[in-house]
């Protein structure tokens, strides 16, 4: 039996080791290009998240509707997305700086393109709705799906 | 006048073994899924914390194979089942064996602390846990790491579980599976004195009220 165990531990406890989460990284010198990008792109995704908060809660009624505050974010928001395609344009594969971008999103460039533009036009949808109550729930629900689908492919899972 | 078998799982502790079970499997699979299905995620997740409070009592006041006093892990006793099993013995015992209630240990343990940390937890988009609020954003951020590295190390508590079973259930003829759909095992490895008469149901209706209670508390 003493073999089948040995294999059944190892089966136990090497896949452990591989699934530490964090970034990409072998900590070589750092790529200060890289780096720049990598802060641009969180200052991106951090205003997306600030903007769509407010919306979203008021789309699951966690939060009154507020039409003017729903119009501000949403227009924002339409102004925010775009900047993905260049937030994103610098590759920092094996760059060593710390990201959850996953590398796949340089291996389908046109998959990722294609998330980011369907996120844009559901912000567009969004700012165009936001005063209509009913209408701009379901299209900040539908943004929501677009921001997850994204992250679902290409961004490192550790939610 | 001897019985052929004893009872030794009540009925709250089979219904929650398989329940469990099947929770554990949608949860790992809504996670993995993708986020289009976190709704369902989170809903189990509550699920998972009632059903995880309800066995958490009944380890203290359901009838005795349940009860988490009748089977701690002794180091004695962990030895010789280890020894045992590298012998390729079988090793029955009328209620948890010494390494599988060590796993019982470990599983509860861990789908508690998994069930706990999804709590706090967001996606930085559209969901987030019942009791984000109470932490920070870098205590959920810490949690959330916890999350997924938990999930991932349940799947293999998990299989292992299953693994052992069907090890025993195969290769030594005890039927595990069976006592854990009927709560019986044969008389032969049960004494009389090892047998439960059958569910406590009043303490059962107490606990599943309780843990009904603290998931109320904790999503409502």
């Amino acid at each position: 039996m003493k073999p089948i165990l040995i294999a059944l531990l190892a089966a136990a406890i090497l896949p452990l080791s591989g699934c530490a989460p964090g970034g990409s990284g072998d900590a070589g010198p750092v790529d200060e290009k890289a780096a720049a990008a990598v802060k641009e792109r969180k200052a991106v995704l951090t205003l997306m998240k600030s903007n769509f908060v407010p919306p979203i809660l008021m789309a699951q009624d966690k939060i009154p509707y507020d039409a003017a505050q729903a119009q501000k974010n949403a227009t924002r928001l339409a102004f925010l997305i775009p900047m993905l395609e260049d937030a994103f344009a610098t590759d920092t594969r094996g760059s060593g700086v710390e990201t959850e971008a996953l590398d796949v999103i340089w291996e389908k460039p046109d998959e990722f393109a294609g998330k980011i533009a369907s996120a844009v036009e559901a912000a567009r949808q969004l700012a165009a709705v936001a005063g209509d109550e009913d209408a701009m729930k379901a299209a900040a629900g539908n943004l929501g799906k677009k921001c997850g689908s994204c992250h679902d492919d290409f961004r490192v899972d550790d939610d | 006048m001897t019985p052929s078998t004893r009872l030794v799982w009540d009925l709250p502790l089979r219904l929650f073994h398989w329940l469990l079970a099947v929770s554990v499997l949608a949860s790992w699979l809504t996670g993995e899924l993708g986020s289009e299905l976190r709704p369902v995620h989170m809903a189990l997740g509550y699920w998972m914390v009632g059903l995880l409070s309800f066995r958490f009592l009944w380890g203290v006041i359901g009838s005795r194979h349940a009860r988490f006093a009748s089977f701690l892990p002794r180091p004695r006793a962990l030895l010789g089942h280890a020894r045992s099993l590298l012998r390729g013995e079988a090793y029955p015992t009328a209620g948890h064996d010494p390494l599988g209630s060590l796993m019982v240990y470990a599983i509860l343990l861990m789908l508690a602390l998994q069930a706990g940390s999804g709590l706090f937890i967001e996606d930085d988009i559209m969901h987030a846990g019942p009791l984000r609020e109470l932490v920070t954003a870098a205590t959920a951020e810490v949690l959330s790491d916890v999350h997924h590295t938990i999930g991932e190390l349940v799947v293999w508590l998990a299989g292992l579980h299953v693994v052992a079973v069907l090890y025993y259930v195969f290769r030594h003829r005890l039927p595990l599976i069976r006592a854990m759909i009927t709560g019986r095992k044969d008389a032969s490895l049960v004494t009389a004195g090892d047998a439960i008469s059958g569910t406590p149901w009043r303490r059962a209706i107490v606990a599943v009220a309780l843990a009904a209670a603290i998931v109320f508390a904790i999503v409502a």
